[in-house]
């Protein structure tokens, strides 16, 4: 699956600002929607995401452990990178989803806070055994500052 | 010439002091304000405390995980998501 843009939910500055987040530590997870989430969304509760099925977990710290969140820094500036995520179908074909959602699933209050969502442009529909592969670019970053 | 100097730098001189007045009103509501909540703060400050040195664990606890992982897994994750989608893009017809 190619890369998409990142889109940020609002909330995601001010809980940063708040020290809510930590890339160095936390727990980040991707999970699935076939709904467009809206960038007023803050927690994972308010995402609809895809029903169980084909290995995808839903509910609260449902979807994929991104476990491979690194950080860089250069000259000022710091870059949080997230290696390719390999989604497959196993034992079922998984429910469409057309957006990735990727949300913080250590934080307590608020609980599991939202980062930002990827629109893959139409719904993704894997029959058992396929895969996708979500590419976080592994050179820009999903985010920098400076 | 020099009377009127001296009403000036009389007048400026009334002016500093007023202020200097308000400024130490100001001052003694702004103590008042924070006596208020004082015993809070104290025990914000120790919770703060209490949160940094559980920060710094953690912060040590992640430098260990990660020295172990990295950048191997890293590497192997985006060699994954290279041969996924080289599988996906071969089509089988049935």
């Amino acid at each position: 699956m190619p890369n998409a843009a990142m889109n940020k939910f609002n909330d995601y500055v001010d809980q940063e600002a708040r020290a809510v987040h930590n890339w160095g530590a936390h727990t980040f997870k991707v999970a699935l929607t076939n709904v467009a989430p809206s960038p007023n969304n803050a927690v994972l509760a308010d995402i609809t995401q895809i029903a169980a099925s084909g290995g995808y977990v839903a509910g609260a710290g449902g979807g994929y452990l991104l476990d491979s969140v690194t950080m860089s820094k250069a000259n000022g500036v710091t870059k949080v990178t997230i290696a390719d995520e390999v989604i497959t179908a196993v034992g079922g074909d998984m429910a469409p989803f057309r957006y990735a959602v990727i949300y913080n699933d250590s934080t307590v209050s608020p609980t599991d806070a939202l980062v930002c969502w990827y629109d893959y442009g139409s719904p993704v529909t894997l029959a058992s055994g396929e895969s996708i592969t979500l590419d976080f670019d592994n050179a820009a970053g999903v985010w920098t500052k400076s | 010439m020099g009377a009127t100097m001296n009403t000036t730098n009389n007048m400026l001189t009334e002016q500093k002091a007023a202020l200097r007045a308000r400024m130490a009103e100001l001052r003694d509501e702004i103590d008042g304000v924070k006596a208020l909540s004082a015993s809070k703060q104290a025990e914000l400050d120790s919770a703060i405390a209490e949160q940094n040195a559980l920060d710094a664990k953690i912060a040590s606890l992640a430098a260990e995980v990660d020295a172990i992982e990295q950048p191997r897994l890293h590497e192997l994750k985006m060699e994954l998501g290279l041969v996924a989608q080289a599988e996906s893009a071969i089509r089988v017809s049935q």
